[in-house]
């Protein structure tokens, strides 16, 4: 058996020889991710693989004194390689991706369904690399009535097996001496679970390999077993023409005797069972537990879906109050950080004014604040998507709904990608990577961007609360419920958009839909941590740069020239009037605060004036035209053009922008009562009402305003036509629907 | 003793029934995702709801499917 690997590149070939590189693999459902948690505890970091987008999760851990670096691979069934995802892991198995083989490889099986979790370490065994199995969820075999003999497991698999129970942590030293223990030691016998007559076939492909460019057993067996030539495209450069045309043969004879496809998986499955007797001793009922009645609930076509509408709806409410204590809090806290800076300033300068002030009050802490204010909300949100896919309830929603997304071009698979766009399109359209039809694909990455991620949460959240009265119906409260249905507004018109994709551009059969159904599970806390964590990260991240950066060139653009020259004349002389007035009061507190009043107005037409004047001002107001039909001013129009880079960033503009401006009640700090108190210019009239709200909300709802998801659609189609299709089709939707709802909302309420 | 009876697509299944897998049909490399994952010849599938797309289970593995295309998993009920 050759040790060097596909590629030509020295084995183990460490950028730090002291570190050594340990690969997890496993099928979907495992428990790989917590076992990944669980080793490399703090010190993990996520980046992408070169060339290619798919995540690249590492971690580290150390045993006695040797440390690892830890490299989680996709869950996977197969190595066949059908997907980009099984591609990956079949690269970094033969060293492609960073030119050395994997030190250790873990592989993680589900112990309460041993059969098909062997199929891929028999794949895996075949590479004749340092190996250990992580044998994981003993407990729930256990339960099941199933006991695994891992001394008998180790006999026939020739490497360490490790029961785990990686919830509990229970294991995980062993596991951590055992991959210590492995390193260098390879399988204690030749992995072998072919007939004679496979092993004859791949015999002579190794033949006509040449001697100088001989090929691993293992990249042979996958070329051989090569359903749709992409093992074989990939390894165009390894592959001499004598190797491609014996292949070729052996395949065309697998075609003729008609076993071709199933060659590979009757073999492994035959090895399986031919062992599974002597390691499995099952005394499991074939009776149902509770949770497949529940499950006989939660899958029923009509009871399933009725009671999946009511979950999301709940979690809508929920997402609405549950986070309302701590954005309070938040909210507080950037009220006494404007007062601090207020002190400050009056004990450095003797005023509290002046274009730094400006710029740390109403650039810094409205920007940046009023958008971390909705970090309790967007962290609840990846709390509910991750409690739903740990638990397993993703998958029945998956199957629930097939039915209707094959309607549209799309399966039950493509819900997943879908659902994590409700969180960030960016892991949403990365994730569709699992779907194997490319149009089906494509579709789903034109309309993951549709689906209200949480960066759409802080305008929903601030407008909602704004201008939507908190009463309730039925037990519904009317804010949760105008919340869904922003949510419902981007389901509807993906639906629409995927329909018409796949009756014109992209015309589409319906394709196969296969998933496995998970046992239902209590969620790993750390999992579910770890998500939130990392989604709650990523968003406090953007407010820290990309928000600031905007917010400080819009609050810039909102603020200079600032020429007192432009102002209508007396003003400044009426202000300075006031001031000296009201300065030398006497004790009639009416008059006092009948003078108070005069100033504040005088002040407000003053900000108002100056943001009007502004270069932002300007701009805006040659933009107003275009945007008057939705609603909008030439403030809201400018706050929404900011925020095309980046969503999330509106929120902190339009605090710039109402901030500046300040127009009524100069003590309130929250943007909502800014957002009430606003004037449409030159009248009396309240700016917002709630057609206007709506119209923002559903222009937020629908428009393509964010530069990251633009540039991963980019990557992943690996063309400018897609991501610029993207920005167009959506703009133009959003720009469309807000003037459809204003209008129609404005005739309704008369 | 079993009763071999009329091969009938793997969907048409009644709730509750079991049958064996006879055949797959169809494009190989949909053919080889399906064997991989357990679903092939000869392998006894409990239908846990019918219709596209159907649940079976089959050893401690339960699957969704619904086939499209050329695709086709055959089955015969076994009693």
């Amino acid at each position: 058996m050759s040790n060097q690997p596909v590629s030509a590149a020295t084995e183990s070939a460490n950028s730090d020889p002291s570190t050594l590189s340990v690969v997890l693999l496993g099928n979907p459902n495992t428990g790989k991710s917590t076992i990944f948690n669980v080793l490399s505890g703090t010190h993990q970091k996520t980046g992408n693989y070169p060339g290619v987008t798919i995540e690249k999760r590492t971690g580290r851990f150390t045993v006695d004194t040797q440390s690892f670096e830890l490299f989680d691979l996709p869950g996977t069934y197969s190595l066949a390689p059908r997907t980009p995802d099984e591609m990956l892991s079949v690269d970094v198995l033969l060293g492609k991706t960073d030119q050395r083989f994997p030190d250790v490889i873990v592989c993680v099986l589900d112990a309460s369904n041993l059969e098909r979790n062997l199929f891929l370490t028999s794949q895996i065994l075949e590479l004749h690399r340092p190996t250990v199995v992580a044998l994981n969820m003993t407990d729930v075999a256990q339960r099941q009535g199933i006991q695994v003999n891992v001394e008998q497991l180790e006999k026939i698999l020739g490497v360490t097996v490790v029961p785990v129970q990686a919830k509990r942590k229970a294991g995980i030293p062993q596991l951590k001496q055992a991959i210590l223990q492995t390193v260098n030691q390879f399988p204690k016998q030749k992995h072998d679970p072919f007939f004679d007559e496979i092993n004859e076939r791949i015999r002579r492909l190794e033949d006509a390999c040449p001697t100088a460019q001989k090929l691993q057993r293992f990249a042979l067996t996958r070329m051989l077993f090569d359903t749709d030539g992409y093992m074989i495209e990939q390894m165009r450069d390894k592959v001499n023409p004598q190797l491609l045309e014996a292949l070729v043969a052996e395949q065309e004879q697998l075609k003729a005797e008609g076993t071709f496809a199933e060659s590979e998986s009757n073999a492994r499955y035959n090895w399986i069972q031919s062992h599974l007797e002597k390691v499995v001793d099952s005394t499991s009922s074939s009776g149902f537990s509770i949770a497949d009645r529940v499950d006989r609930w939660l899958t029923n076509p009509f009871v399933g879906l009725l009671i999946a509408v009511v979950v999301m709806i709940l979690l809508f409410q929920l997402v609405f109050w549950a986070a309302e204590p701590a954005s309070a809090a938040i909210d507080w806290m950037t009220g006494i950080a404007t007062n601090w800076t207020d002190q400050l300033f009056i004990a450095m300068t003797g005023s509290a004014d002046g274009a730094l002030h400006s710029l740390i009050v109403n650039g810094l802490i409205a920007g940046v604040g009023g958008v971390l204010i909705f970090l309790p909300q967007i962290m609840l949100l990846f709390l509910i998507l991750a409690l739903l896919e740990d638990s397993g309830y993703l998958a029945r929603l998956a199957f629930l709904t097939d039915k209707y997304l094959s309607l549209i071009g799309l399966s039950g698979i493509t819900l997943i990608p879908l659902l994590s766009s409700f969180a960030c399109a960016i892991p949403g359209i990365m994730a569709t990577r699992v779907i194997k039809n490319e149009r089906e694909r494509l579709i789903t990455i034109l309309i993951a961007p549709l689906m209200s991620c949480s960066a759409r949460l802080p305008v929903y959240a601030l407008l909602i609360a704004a201008f939507v009265p908190s009463t309730t119906y039925l037990g519904f409260g009317l804010q949760g419920l105008t919340m869904f249905a922003m949510y419902l507004v981007g389901i509807l018109v993906a639906i629409a958009v995927a329909w018409v994709l796949k009756k014109t551009w992209l015309k589409t059969g319906t394709s196969t839909f296969v998933m496995e159904l998970p046992t239902y599970k209590v969620p790993s806390l750390r999992n579910v941590w770890r998500k939130v964590y990392e989604g709650g990260a990523a968003f406090v991240k953007d407010a820290g740069t990309i928000i600031v950066a905007a917010t400080i060139i819009v609050w810039a653009a909102a603020y200079f020239p600032r020429n007192i020259e432009q102002l209508p004349a007396g003003l400044i002389e009426k202000q300075e009037q006031l001031s000296i007035q009201l300065e030398s009061a006497d004790g009639d507190l009416a008059a006092t605060q009948e003078l108070a009043d005069q100033l504040a107005a005088v002040e407000n037409t003053i900000s108002a004036e100056h943001l009007r004047n502004s270069y932002l001002g300007r701009a805006g107001q040659l933009i107003e035209p275009v945007v008057k039909p939705l609603g909008w001013d030439w403030r809201i129009g400018s706050a929404a053009i900011a925020s095309f880079p980046a969503r999330e960033v509106i929120v902190s503009t339009m605090g710039v922008l109402f901030g500046l401006g300040d127009e009524v009640d100069e003590e309130s700090d929250s943007l909502k009562d800014s957002l009430l108190s606003a004037k449409i210019d030159g009248t009396n009239e309240p700016l917002f009402s709630l057609p206007v709200a709506l119209s923002i909300m559903v222009f937020f709802a629908l428009c393509a305003q964010c530069s990251s998801t633009l540039a991963v659609i980019k990557r992943e189609t690996n063309s400018w036509f897609w991501p610029i299709f993207t920005f167009v089709y959506m703009t133009l939707l959003a720009y469309i629907a807000a003037f459809l709802v204003y209008q129609i909302s404005c005739w309704i309420a008369g | 003793m079993s009763l071999e009876v009329q091969e009938i697509p793997i969907q048409n299944l009644k709730k509750g029934e079991k049958a064996r897998v006879t055949e797959l049909v169809g494009d190989a490399d949909e053919v080889a995702r399906l064997s991989a994952l357990g679903i092939r010849k000869g392998v006894e599938v409990c239908s846990l709801r019918n219709g596209s797309p159907c649940i079976v289970q089959f050893g401690c593995s339960r699957m969704c499917l619904r086939t499209a295309g050329q695709l086709k998993v055959i089955v015969s009920r076994v009693e």
